[in-house]
């Protein structure tokens, strides 16, 4: 029967028993399926019968259980984002808009995502807030692919930066050397570094361009006054625009930091060109600053450049993602073969992939036997033979035979679409400390103005014999060297490589709130079925009850009837009995009022007979008479075999007894997780004896057992509220509440999109290795994130200090505006360069 | 100290404790909102490969207006239709298409184009609902 799938948005959750709330509140509507609900996300995923509840059911569902379902988001792509340092501010100010119910921005990606409430804003609304902030909405870029879409992006905004760049470097080239003849005697630029740099160029200069020597002072002056100017419009001309906007809000970020500082110089410089008697009777010199100016917006530009350069790298690990699915698709409709653009394909399409091209789509080959090489889900080999019935994925590579592929989804619902879009939201999830962070970098200006003042004051007031014009320079130097967005892009560049390099590695983490919980994790709580055993059990034994005569149960007759009640279930050991007396030939008869009991097993009518297929557990419960088979239900227990009792009219009737292997490398993983410091515990609804059998084998500390189903997120509850911090890693689909309930939901081997909607951290493959690699690379962002801010933070406390003149009173030396401008170019770029290594993170593994 | 420095040194403190004020100081925010009218429900809607998103939740018997961007250029996803809604349109590529209609009862509201389908979900009590919000959370303490 087809299924539907809803996503729904869920509000007011507060805590991981919200989501358990819902989850089991929807569980009840009737023709539901199955449901996950995941409280970092705040969504529903819901799986109905076609035909089933309407989504307006579900809604109210949600709303009966003391929550609600509502609400939009929508994204806007903001122009200048990036460079700006007031996303506290926009998001404030977008917060307290009517209607808002909250706004997210990433500078990293120039996005800014607005929850709202329809019905109490528009979003033409929406835009007016944006715009009456300072900020605007970027122009659309008309390209489809959006793998060229970001390209396109970007080498717009390099191009745009790269003239105006070369235009202020030249003007900065001339200034300088322009500025020589009026160096001269200048004792205010005694102490200046560049100064004293450029003296033997002086002396260079003065003997082979004379003529430049003898010019008027104040032609000179006035020429450098006009380039100063064109240089101010041309290419600074948007970041004094910034600035105003800022100071009509009462705001101040870098712009407004760069605007003051050579705003300073340029008025300065006027007024001693203008009237040039004025500066000395004051006592300051008759300098003029024109080639700072040009300087300063010179490495401005050069820093945005080469850090517009590196966040594109940055972006690089989803674009590659992206890339990974081809654009083209080749179709066979009725008896004709035709090549059509990828999002072309509909479901149930047939597409022909030949060699060597990428799978556009997931579905199932139906004709064709080849390898494919998925090896951009590293959790297996890299090259899988398949044939018709194997289930393929998009983006992997067909390498050897022509195959003919029936398409499940179209090309914007494949897994490794979902996981591209899941890592660019991810983007949007800060954690508290980015939150902070943000504050923090919305104050930051109008303190380092403060600061820059207080440093006037503190010349003016200890160094009497130095001229004024010197604290004016420490001014202006304060301000330009404490101007960089290091602080800011610390949290965003990390988060954005960081998750797009775990994506790569086969870990979908869902943002950096979710990094942030990671590190708080003490203890990993693992399922059992699926997770640390295969999941795939076999029938090892049958094994007849003595009837009352003395004869046996007929092995066949057992596996019979207990599958003809276990077809209806989908649990794994049910598909392991069918799918063994399928393999029998034994003819499965129907079942009639069939019922599951999670935890206990199934039952059914079967004929005249009521037939159960049940654990050992329950058969006790119930004081069912097991005889002699007592002793094979201990023997197989003791070799981590599962036991199922079939009883027929309440008479048991004998055993079937399954194995589920544990996964090859489980017990590496679990000694390279336990090395690293978490409690590892292994929750299973199997008998203690099996669990235990399991856990011992794989190295797991302790096991909590005989754990039904719907009491596995009261027993997560239980562990938070002896004050630990959970970490669940289990089946996507058979352990929904336990993930939901969990600080940071892991689910394994899932590649669907509602495992990956319903997770924390999704791991496609079934490697438990997945696990220490997603431990890992969250560990290793983190790391970067605090090395980053860090960094940032040093920086401000070193630079600061000796861009006030500290060394000055020791050394004579000062740092200038220019060397600050130049300095404040290479901070960000350092940051975004220290992010853009974990793109390079190969996790260590013990296999 | 000379005047001119005590000039100097009474201006930057000045003027350090003013920006400080005027940048930092707590004041009412612009609340531009304020002015805004409770009414017609807004979503922007991206049309590339499926809808998305592909469910939005209004209130039954109020003005609807979505706005739909088709970001592809395949014809099959040109014409625009609703189940229940006398409303058809047809999307302008990489263009905001405004659809707007009133559901007037509660019910899920197909939409579709060639390619794909998404629903309008309109229920009524959603004031309440948010009003209520948080009850959820205190039941289970």
């Amino acid at each position: 029967m087809a299924e539907r799938r809803i996503v729904l948005p869920i509000n007011g959750m507060e805590c991981g028993a919200c989501a358990t709330t819902v989850q089991r509140r929807l569980a009840r509507t009737e023709g539901v399926r199955r449901v996950h609900v995941n409280f970092t996300t705040g969504e529903a995923t819901v799986l109905s019968v076609d035909g089933g509840p309407q989504a307006a059911d579900l809604v109210k569902a949600v709303r009966e259980a003391g929550y609600d379902s509502g609400g939009a988001r929508v994204t806007f792509d903001l122009a200048g984002l990036h460079h700006a340092s007031s996303i506290a501010r926009l998001e404030r100010a977008l917060g307290e808009a009517r209607g808002v119910v909250s706004a997210r921005a990433n500078q990293s990606t120039e996005l800014l995502e607005v929850e709202y409430v329809p019905g109490l804003v528009t979003t033409r609304e929406l835009e007016q807030h944006i715009a009456a902030v300072g900020f605007s909405i970027a122009e659309p870029i008309e390209e489809r692919d959006p793998v060229e879409r970001e390209l396109l992006r970007q080498a717009r905004a390099m191009q745009g930066l790269a003239w105006k760049f070369a235009l202020a470097l030249a003007a900065m080239l001339i200034a300088v050397v322009a500025s020589m003849p009026l160096a001269g005697e200048s004792t205010a630029k005694g102490g200046d570094v560049v100064v004293r740099l450029l003296t033997p160029l002086d002396a260079g200069l003065r003997g082979a361009w004379p003529q430049l020597y003898q010019l008027d002072r104040l032609w000179i002056q006035l020429g450098l006054l006009a380039v100063t100017l064109l240089v101010m419009f041309q290419s600074g001309g948007w970041l004094y625009a910034a600035a105003r906007r800022n100071f009509r809000f009462h705001t101040a970020d870098v712009n407004t930091l760069i605007a003051v500082g050579t705003g300073v110089l340029f008025l300065y410089s006027v007024v001693a060109v203008a009237v040039p008697a004025i500066w000395p009777a004051a006592g300051f010199p008759s300098d003029v600053y024109f080639d700072s100016v040009n300087g300063i917006i010179a490495f401005v530009l050069l820093g945005r450049l080469v850090e517009t350069r590196a966040n594109g790298r940055a972006v690089h690990p989803v674009l590659g993602l992206k890339a990974l699915e081809p654009t083209v698709a080749t179709v066979r409709r009725g008896s004709e073969s035709q090549e059509v653009a990828a999002y072309q394909v509909r479901v149930g399409d047939h597409v022909i992939v030949s060699p060597g091209e990428s799978i556009p789509v997931d579905g199932t080959v139906v004709a064709g036997d080849s390898d494919i090489d998925r090896s951009m889900f590293p959790d297996g080999p890299e090259s899988v033979a398949v044939g018709p019935g194997s289930r393929v994925i998009a983006g992997a590579i067909n390498l050897t035979a022509l195959l003919e592929i029936r398409a499940h989804t179209t090309s914007r619902k494949t897994a490794l679409w979902q996981t591209v879009r899941i890592v660019e939201e991810a983007q949007f999830r800060k954690g508290v400390v980015q939150k902070r962070v943000d504050r923090l970098v919305g104050v930051l200006a109008p303190i380092v103005i403060a600061v820059a003042l207080a440093a006037v004051v503190l010349w003016m007031l200890l160094d009497q014999s130095s001229s004024a014009i010197l604290a004016m320079l420490a001014f202006v130097t304060v301000v330009v060297v404490a101007a960089p967005s290091a602080v800011s892009l610390s949290g965003p560049a990390a988060v954005r490589v960081g998750t797009g390099r775990a994506a790569e590695l086969g870990a979908v983490i869902r943002g950096g709130d979710v990094i942030e919980t990671m590190q708080r994790v003490d203890t990993l709580i693992f399922g059992k079925t699926g997770t640390i055993t295969e999941g795939t059990p076999t029938v090892t034994h049958v094994v007849g009850a003595k009837r009352a005569d003395g004869t046996t149960v007929n092995p066949a007759e057992i596996l019979q009837v207990a599958a003809a009640v276990e077809a209806r279930s989908g649990h794994p050991l049910a598909t392991a009995i069918l799918a063994s007396a399928k393999e029998k030939s034994i003819d499965v008869p129907g079942v009639e009022r069939f019922v599951e009991m999670p935890g206990r097993g199934v039952r059914g009518i079967v004929g005249r007979f009521l037939v159960e297929a049940i654990s050992v557990r329950h058969a006790r419960e119930r004081s069912l008479q097991l005889g002699r088979l007592t002793k094979d239900i201990d023997r197989h227990v003791l070799q981590s075999r599962t036991p199922v009792v079939v009883v027929v009219n309440d008479v048991v009737r004998g055993l079937i007894i399954l194995s589920d292997p544990t996964k090859a490398n489980a017990k590496e993983a679990m000694a390279q997780l336990g090395q690293m410091g978490y409690t590892l515990f292994m929750l299973s609804g199997d008998s203690k004896a099996t669990a235990q059998l399991v856990a011992k084998e794989t190295g797991i500390d302790r096991v909590v057992a005989e754990v039904e189903p719907g009491n596995k997120a009261d027993e997560i509850k239980r562990f938070q509220e002896d004050g630990r911090v959970v970490a669940v890693i289990a089946d996507g689909i058979e352990d929904a509440q336990a993930l939901a309930q969990a600080d940071v939901g892991i689910a394994i081997g899932a590649g669907s999109e509602i495992a990956m909607q319903a997770s924390d951290v999704t791991l496609p493959g079934s490697d438990l290795q997945g696990v220490v690699t997603a431990v890992q690379i969250a560990r290793q962002t983190a790391r970067t994130i605090r090395t980053n801010l860090m960094f940032a933070i040093l920086y401000h406390l070193l630079v600061i200090p000796l861009a006030a003149g500290v060394l000055y009173p020791v050394t004579g030396l000062l740092l200038t505006p220019m060397i600050a401008a130049a300095v404040a170019a290479v901070a960000p770029w350092i940051v975004v360069a220290n992010a853009l290594r974990l793109g390079s993170f190969n996790p260590t593994t013990t296999t | 100290m000379n005047v001119a420095d005590a000039v100097i040194v009474t201006v930057s403190l000045a003027i350090g404790a003013w920006q400080l004020w005027y940048f930092l100081g707590r004041r009412s925010s612009a609340a531009p909102g304020e002015q805004l009218k409770a009414g017609t429900q807004e979503f922007r809607i991206t049309l590339e490969g499926g809808f998305s998103p592909d469910l939005v939740i209004v209130e039954a018997g109020r003005p609807v207006r979505l706005e739909i961007l088709r970001g592809e250029v395949d014809p099959e996803s040109e014409h625009l239709a609703f189940d229940n809604l006398k409303v058809t349109k047809t999307l302008a590529e990489f263009t905001y298409v405004p659809v707007e209609f009133i559901p007037s009862d509660p019910g899920d509201y197909r939409f579709y184009c060639g390619t794909c389908d998404g629903y309008v979900v309109a229920q009524v009590g959603g004031e309440a609902a948010r009003s209520n919000l948080g009850r959820g959370h205190q039941k289970h303490g």
